[in-house]
């Protein structure tokens, strides 16, 4: 019972309240945290290049390595902002390691039954050439894109999980943008 | 779609697609309890900065003040031209008596210890001549 209620305590808490909770040992606290946004970090690794089958491992180091560098976290953007970037860093530690081609599978896609079959497979298709030009493009340019047109960030937030300007940001985003159109045409 | 008209909304519909079935597929409970059992068996580690004490930086700086000064004290005393040994200033060696002589002598014991020769000499024995000479060669 005493569990139920520090899960439901934790899950109406603001991520600030969350993290200075972990801090201070709270486990629910980060509990809470990993459930609220395992999802969008796994749709940011899958988007980055990282395997459907390593995308929940590389979810899982993105929290422990969060969980554990917590103190550099001064609320200077968004946690999930800053979450994201970690999982970049994870994501291109594993590429390192792994030395191996990072694609996207189609056939899964392919497979899926929802929806229009043509419509599907037209989306799976523009998916998996987007997916194959941000794997084209540098890295900072990749995130930018993702965090942005994903994610939904600011460039402000953006920028500060980044360490760069907004302006350099928007800049890294419409090279993205142009770059990627080039590539979908 | 017409794609030389790709627009920026119709790029960001596409690029939400991505990545929706590794989200979808990922067991969201399963994970929270991996990480937090990865946690507890790596306790996460303090994250001190070893604060040297103020007293130390203070020692620290005393010693090295005193031992440079040492230093520069003792290169300045090498550095110095080497005074001659002699008679006090404006007394001419002629107008001594012999145990003035001796006198001027004694207050050289180091130096006249160290001059060539002083090992077989007993200046005691010396006649004035013979003093005033032993002086103004010790004077270089």
């Amino acid at each position: 019972m005493a569990r139920a209620d520090a899960v439901a305590a934790a899950a109406s808490s603001p991520d600030a309240a969350l993290i200075a909770a972990w801090r201070s040992g709270d486990e629910q606290a980060a509990a809470e945290l990993v459930r609220r946004h395992a999802r969008a970090l796994a749709r940011f690794l899958a988007s980055a290049g990282a395997r459907d089958a390593d995308v929940d491992d590389l979810v899982q180091e993105t929290f422990i390595r969060a969980f554990r560098a917590v103190d550099r976290f001064r609320n200077q953007c968004q946690f999930r902002t800053w979450l994201l970037t970690i999982g970049g860093n994870v994501l291109k530690d594993a590429s390192r390691r792994a030395k191996r081609a990072l694609v996207v599978p189609l056939d899964d896609g392919l497979r899926a039954t929802d929806g229009d079959p043509h419509e599907r497979t037209v989306a799976v298709e523009l998916e998996a050439r987007l997916q194959q030009g941000l794997e084209q493009l540098p890295r900072m340019q990749r995130e930018v894109f993702l965090l942005r047109a994903q994610q939904g960030m600011e460039y402000d937030d953006i920028a500060a999980a980044l360490g760069t300007s907004p302006g350099a940001a928007r800049v890294h985003y419409h090279h993205a943008a142009k770059r990627l159109k080039e590539h979908l045409k | 779609m017409n794609r030389d008209d790709l627009q920026d909304a119709e790029l960001r519909a596409i690029a939400q697609g991505l990545g929706a079935r590794a989200a979808e597929r990922l067991d969201v409970e399963a994970a929270a309890q991996a990480v937090l059992e990865r946690l507890r068996q790596t306790p996460r580690t303090v994250h001190w900065t070893r604060r040297r004490p103020v007293w130390l930086s203070l020692a620290a700086a005393a010693v090295l003040l005193l031992g440079t000064s040492a230093v520069l004290r003792n290169v300045r005393q090498h550095a110095r031209p080497a005074r001659g040994i002699g008679a006090p200033a404006g007394v001419d060696l002629n107008d001594l008596s012999p145990d003035q002589l001796r006198e001027v002598l004694s207050t050289f014991d180091q130096s006249w210890e160290d001059a060539p020769g002083s090992a077989d000499t007993d200046w005691e024995d010396l006649s004035a001549p013979e003093l005033r000479s032993l002086l103004r060669s010790l004077e270089g």
